[in-house]
């Protein structure tokens, strides 16, 4: 072999070589950015689902209390819909119960809130979100 | 020659460590999506159990609610053997021998009501259920054992999933705090064979009444003093309910 034919095959091994070491590079950056960005978007998902929790589990309770010794929340929640005048004391009972976050209170639904239903002539959806304050 | 082979197997083994690479980031990210699905689909199966609980304590209640109510508006009696009065524009069954609240009709007639009532509300609930229940009153206390399965889907990150699962809910309503089934022939053994002064001087507990005499007969609105949900022609009250009878002099 002559010498440029050696020249001509160092030169490409070594092309290939810095190809390969680039591709190499580019894989570790990306998946590098891949997981970083899995690991916030998974941190995002679970603190928005500890939020939903925390709003589903202080809404299962907070139906169940007891205003008077007749009625509960959840009735109190179907009175409201029967009769607007039990509206005012609907929203002070969940003002005492939920103010500790911003919070949003809906009969009829309210997307990506905690739900539950309750039983009525129509069923109510009643929805809760909440946000840290 | 040597030297073009060493650069070929060099090639080679980078490309298989760069096709690992990725076959393990893939198998490491499908894998923690797995994961992340599953505690989601458990999170959302407890939530389900919940949901479902509580609606069904809530329609035991109403349930139970509205076949007092009905047991109430049939004067506590079976219609077929009982004359019917008019007065003050009112219908007024009248209690007799013949035609008087027993006790064993009407725990069964509760129980038919109820058992009504409570599957219509079920059949309100939005969501994919199956359920079975049995119910039963002893001692004051109405107990609704339901077996029920859950069939939900859920979109979650790594698939769509398709989920069912079973569980048993016991709801229990303590009659005794509202108004016992036995509260309508308690009324009848108290006013039967009793003149109209000593019938004015009459409590209950969980009653009012009112009395007035007419052509021979007492007329009797009773109104519990709790107010009761119950459904009347599709509208929904909140109020007391009403039980009407006359008793012959």
């Amino acid at each position: 072999m002559n010498r440029k034919a050696q020249i001509g095959i160092a030169i490409q091994d070594t092309v290939a070589f810095i190809f390969v070491l680039f591709a190499l590079f580019l894989f570790f950056v990306f998946s590098g950015a891949f997981l970083d960005w899995f690991k916030s978007h998974a941190k995002e998902i679970s603190s928005l689902q500890e939020l939903q929790s925390q709003a589903h589990h202080s809404l299962y309770a907070w139906l169940q209390k007891r205003v008077d010794e007749n009625l509960t929340v959840a009735d109190l929640v179907r009175l409201s819909v029967m009769d607007p005048s039990y509206k005012d004391k609907l929203e002070q009972e969940a003002k005492l119960a939920f103010d500790f976050y911003d919070y949003e209170l809906k009969i009829e639904g309210l997307e990506g809130g905690a739900k539950f239903y309750i039983p009525s002539n129509k069923t109510l959806v009643l929805s809760l979100k909440i946000k840290r304050k | 020659m040597k030297k073009q082979g060493g650069s070929f197997a060099l090639l080679l083994v980078l490309f298989v460590f760069v096709l690992g690479g990725l076959l393990w980031s893939s198998f490491r990210t499908k894998n923690l999506n797995i994961k992340t699905d599953l505690a989601a689909l458990e999170n959302l199966s407890l939530k389900e159990i919940d949901r479902l609980s509580f609606y069904l304590d809530q329609a035991a209640s109403l349930a139970a609610q509205q076949a007092l109510e009905k047991l109430a508006a049939t004067g506590a009696v079976e219609g077929a053997k009982c004359f019917v009065h008019s007065f003050d524009g009112k219908k007024f069954i009248e209690w007799n021998e013949q035609c008087k609240p027993e006790q064993k009709l009407l725990k069964e007639n509760f129980l038919i009501y109820y058992n009504q009532s409570l599957t219509e509300l079920l059949n309100r609930y939005p969501e994919k259920f199956e359920l079975k229940y049995d119910s039963s009153l002893e001692a004051g206390v109405l107990k609704t054992v339901a077996k029920t399965k859950i069939l939900a889907t859920q979109k979650a990150i790594f698939a769509l999933y398709n989920i069912s699962f079973d569980f048993e809910h016991t709801s229990e309503v303590n009659l005794t705090k509202l108004l016992s089934v036995d509260d309508f022939e308690l009324i009848y053994q108290k006013v039967k064979n009793k003149k109209l002064e000593e019938i004015k001087k009459l409590n209950f507990e969980h009653w009012n009444f009112e009395v007035k005499e007419s052509a021979g007969l007492i007329f009797f609105e009773f109104r519990t003093k709790k107010n009761f949900f119950f459904e009347k022609d599709g509208i929904e009250h909140y109020s007391p309910l009403e039980l009407r009878f006359c008793h012959k002099l």
